[in-house]
């Protein structure tokens, strides 16, 4: 039981502060490196870096990560970016971090259009966990109808129970559309 | 004009549908609420008679501009046994009749021993509103006699329970023209229930003649001639008043009558009047009109017998408990352009008095009688219903007698004529006559099976404007549209409305008839009075934010069908405008959390009166009409979490932790739902990295009930030794709730409890009843 150790707290919070240190000086390394050369890859890949590292935190050997969200800073550079960002975004959805896939869609839904629709299709395969899918069809909201809401009416009968019922409630409140009970 | 009928029964309407407007001041609006096209609905009344060559016709007119109606015509013989008739289809704005004669030819055996001569009729149909008319025209084309009558029982009210029970009187006139002539009295109970009705008829002084208690079953219609009634008495009067007394629902008993002489070929219909009228009514100029009154030697194009002469009369009967001064005057077009005015002399009239207006004495060769037509004019102080006026023109025959119904002179909306008919040898006239001092554009449309024509009518003021249905559709005239009236119509209606539309008001006076110069039959057709018979508001309750505005409309739906949405003259207010501030043009707009309500009036506004005009003692009636219903204002003030189902995390391999899909609706501080979307939930949580509230939902705005969902909510756990659990340190979530530009501090909080095999989340800071603790897995 770590929770109740004093000790480990502590050693929590030092790491935590050692952690923003590291961050804040990434940043300011990429933001160098984002005037002499802006690649999309890398400016994505420091982007989900830096955001994902907020909720990694250890207790001793422990490892935790929780989701955070994504600051309106963070969101700005991906909307600055745009459907340049997709290509790295794609890549990076098969990354191996707590929550990376999350965050992927996440971002992806902040540049929105028919351009990400191919991504989310991705995100909504039932290998993918249900939380990614579920925020994969949130984010066809940010898509045209005409091609969001065929793809959410073939989700509204999903195996996962969850997955299911967020489409039909997407269906019903978001685009007043009947579904079949 | 307020018409105590339309008040009480819509104020009961209201109440059978539990409606409450939120409404000030003393004097409430009525409610229109609205009903399903498939509420039945009814009329019944009408007198229908076979004895010698009686003819009985019954007639319907769909007031529906664009629907069609399948209505059950019934009849009800003189004990109140039913026969139902095949339905018939009414066209949009169409007309139909129904040959009862015929209809009686066809009564089931094991009914055929309760056929009556006489009795009366009902009609039913589904709709939203009283929609169809229904008169009754009894026609002996051998003895020249005509009798007509419509229906007036509605059955929602008459038909209702005892509890619409209430003391009724009922009044008219009567007299007999000839030594021949007798009358009778027909007396009708639509209600379910058996009625008791007094019947006194007077004299010409008010002194009582006769009285009769009639008992009445349920449909029973019941025939009290006067020879019988007044025994040796008749003959030394000749005119008189009639009053009858009943309890029940409004037109629970409807009293109709009817004069004939069959020796010379005389018949008339006085109306009997039941008093709907509020009592207390304010005094105030009185004036009735009985538009084209056929005077002096008759129109060589309507083909009457050469020398035919036409002489008015008029029998007036004074209500009121105190005399009446009544001036008279008849209008005639003269030659010129400005019409001619006829004064009459003033005439004073006891309390109950009744008495035939002496026209001989006013007209000598001197100060001849216009030839042509007239229209007449009854003048005095006091108040609407006061004084009762059975008027027309009779030649030196007696044969064609020419019925004029009076109608007061107040201002209404459009009016719907209800029938006019070419068939065989008939022929219809419409008398329209502008009594106002101004001049005044109307549209007169003649509806008829596939299509319309349309009249535009400019009258100067005190102009009139006679129509002759056979010389109009002979003269092969288009109207504005091209439009002509095909050459195998025989019948049809109308309507009359200001240039602008059915809603403009008009101040004219109509008469209608259909007439057979033949056989020198005339019977009056109905006018009604086209009005609104719904007032909604959409929506009828509102749900805004503090300093959030919500956009309210009303709608008023017309008898015609017509619907005219936020109909200029709506006001608008609050019960409490502290609470909610509605602008001129319904915009709500919150000023704190609380309940209050909404309402809509429209001030005198017109309201359809499904009968008769001529059957009414005051004009057209306009109303206060309102809507209303509840605003509650929404303070955002927590999170309530009806679910949270298991969800899997995005752990990275060889990581584990517990997961929620945690489900919220946006709560007000009376625990009401906001269902409003776009509203944006943001967290705090403790983070070395993050600077403030940030949106988390997914998506990141609530729907349209207020919801929205959190997930993933849990922690994934690397390097936990094999067999144990491991849990991070609880933390604690705060809230805010952004609607642009105004945030909402949120009360509620969650702690959150994650580990590597289970957590915890408590949803607290909500009235207690509305905080939540989930628990799923192990927890240490």
């Amino acid at each position: 039981m770590i929770r109740s150790s004093p000790v480990v707290f502590g050693v929590f919070v030092w790491c935590a502060l050692i952690a923003q240190l590291g961050v804040g000086l990434f940043a300011h390394a990429q933001s160098t490196s984002q005037a002499l050369s802006p690649d999309p890859d890398s400016v994505v890949a420091s982007l989900l870096d830096r955001i994902l590292k907020r909720g990694e935190t250890s207790q001793g050997t422990i490892s935790m990560s929780r989701w955070v969200e994504p600051t309106a800073e963070d969101l700005s550079v991906i909307k600055r970016m745009g459907p340049s960002a997709i290509p790295p975004l794609d890549r990076s959805f098969s990354g191996n971090r707590s929550f990376q896939r999350f965050l992927v869609v996440r971002l992806l839904r902040e540049i929105g259009g028919p351009e990400i629709v191919p991504s989310l299709r991705r995100a909504l395969n039932p290998q993918v966990p249900n939380s990614v899918r579920v925020a994969a069809l949130a984010a066809l909201t940010a898509t045209p109808d005409d091609l969001a809401i065929p793809l959410i009416k073939a989700y509204a009968n999903d195996r996962d129970p969850l997955v299911a019922q967020r489409a039909r409630d997407l269906l019903v409140s978001h685009y007043n559309v009947a579904v079949d009970q | 004009m307020k018409l105590l009928t339309v008040l009480v029964s819509l104020f009961l309407l209201q109440m059978t549908l539990g409606i409450t407007p939120a409404f000030g001041g003393a004097s409430k609006p009525v409610s229109l609420p609205k009903f399903s096209p498939h509420t039945p609905q009814g009329m019944e009344g009408g007198f229908w008679k076979v004895d010698n060559d009686f003819d009985p016709v019954l007639r319907l007119k769909n007031v529906l501009l664009n629907q069609p109606l399948s209505v059950t015509p019934i009849l009800y013989f003189a004990d109140g046994t039913e026969y139902h008739l095949p339905d018939v289809t009414l066209e949009p704005a169409g007309v139909t009749q129904v040959n009862i004669r015929i209809a009686l030819q066809s009564v089931p055996a094991n009914i055929q021993g309760h056929v009556s001569t006489y009795g009366m009729a009902g009609i039913s149909y589904q709709w939203s509103w009283p929609a169809v008319i229904a008169s009754i025209q009894n026609t002996d084309e051998i003895a020249s006699l005509t009798i007509t009558s419509s229906f007036r029982a509605d059955i929602r009210k008459v038909h209702a329970g005892a509890a619409e029970s209430q003391a009724h009187v009922t009044r008219g006139l009567w007299w007999l023209p000839t030594a021949n002539a007798d009358g009778y009295l027909v007396l009708e109970n639509p209600s379910l229930s058996p009625r008791q009705v007094d019947v006194q008829f007077s004299d010409h002084n008010g002194n009582a003649l006769a009285t009769q208690r009639v008992s009445l079953p349920s449909h029973a219609t019941t025939l009290i001639s006067f020879s019988k009634a007044f025994g040796a008495v008749r003959g030394a009067e000749t005119t008189g008043s009639v009053e009858i007394h009943y309890t029940g629902p409004e037109y629970g008993v409807i009293a109709y009558a009817g004069i004939e002489d069959d020796a010379v070929g005389y018949s008339a219909s006085p109306i009997m009047i039941e008093d709907h009228l509020d009592p207390d009514r304010p005094v105030h100029q009185v004036t009735l009109s009985a538009p084209g009154l056929l005077l002096g030697n008759a129109d060589p194009a309507m083909l009457f017998p050469s020398g035919t002469y036409f002489r008015p009369y008029a029998y007036l009967h004074n209500v009121s408990a105190n005399p009446l001064q009544v001036t008279l005057s008849l209008v005639s077009p003269g030659s010129g352009e400005v019409p001619q005015t006829y004064s009459l002399g003033q005439v004073t009239l006891k309390a109950g008095q009744t008495s035939q207006f002496d026209f001989e004495s006013r007209f000598d060769s001197a100060k001849p009688l216009p030839n042509g037509y007239g229209h007449l004019t009854a003048t005095f102080n006091g108040h609407d219903g006061d004084l009762q006026m059975s008027t027309g023109s009779v030649d030196q025959s007696q044969s064609y007698v020419f019925e004029v119904n009076p109608s007061q002179q107040v201002d209404s909306a459009s009016r719907t004529l209800c029938f006019w008919s070419m068939e065989g040898d008939n022929d219809s006239m419409i008398t329209v006559w502008n009594y106002k001092a101004v001049a005044q554009d109307l549209v007169l449309t003649l509806y008829y099976s596939g299509g319309h024509y349309k009249i535009p009518i400019h009258l100067e003021a005190r102009q009139s404007y006679n129509l002759d249905m056979m010389s109009l559709v002979r003269s092969r005239i288009p109207d504005p549209d091209g439009a002509l009236i095909p050459s195998n119509v025989n019948s049809g209606s109308g309507i009359l409305s200001g240039a602008g539309g059915e809603t403009d008001k008009i101040s004219v006076a109509i008469a209608a008839s259909v007439f057979n110069v033949r056989n020198a039959t005339c019977g009056g057709t109905c006018t009604t009075c086209n009005g609104a018979t719904e007032f909604t508001m959409d929506p009828d309750s509102y749900a805004v934010l503090v300093s959030g505005t919500q956009q309210a409309q009303t709608q008023v739906t017309w008898n015609t069908g017509s619907v005219y949405t936020n109909p200029s003259g709506t006001s608008w207010s609050t019960a409490s405008s502290s609470i909610a501030t509605v602008s001129s043009v319904g915009t709500l707009t919150g000023q704190a959390a609380g309940q209050t309500g909404v309402s809509a009036i429209l001030d005198d506004y017109p309201v359809f009166a499904e009968n008769c005009s001529g059957d009414m003692a005051g004009g057209c009636p306009d109303e206060d009409i309102g809507s209303g219903g509840p605003a509650t204002v929404q303070l955002p003030a927590y999170f309530f979490s009806p679910t949270a189902v298991s969800a899997n995390g995005d752990c990275a391999p060889g990581q584990e932790g517990s997961f929620y899909n945690v489900s919220y609706y946006v709560a007000d501080i009376f625990s009401a739902r906001v269902s409003q979307a776009g509203m944006i939930p943001e967290e705090l949580a403790p983070s070395d990295y993050t600077i403030g509230y940030e949106p988390f939902a997914t998506p990141p705005t609530t729907d349209a009930t207020g919801a929205f969902n959190d997930v993933p909510v849990g922690t994934c756990f690397g390097n936990v030794p094999p067999g144990t659990n491991a849990c991070a340190q609880p933390f604690t979530v705060t809230y805010l709730l952004t609607i642009a530009p105004t945030v909402y501090l949120i009360n509620t909080s969650t702690v959150r409890l994650d580990c590597a095999l289970g957590q915890q989340l408590t949803v607290q800071g909500n009235p207690v009843p509305q905080n939540k603790t989930y628990t799923q897995g192990i927890i240490n």
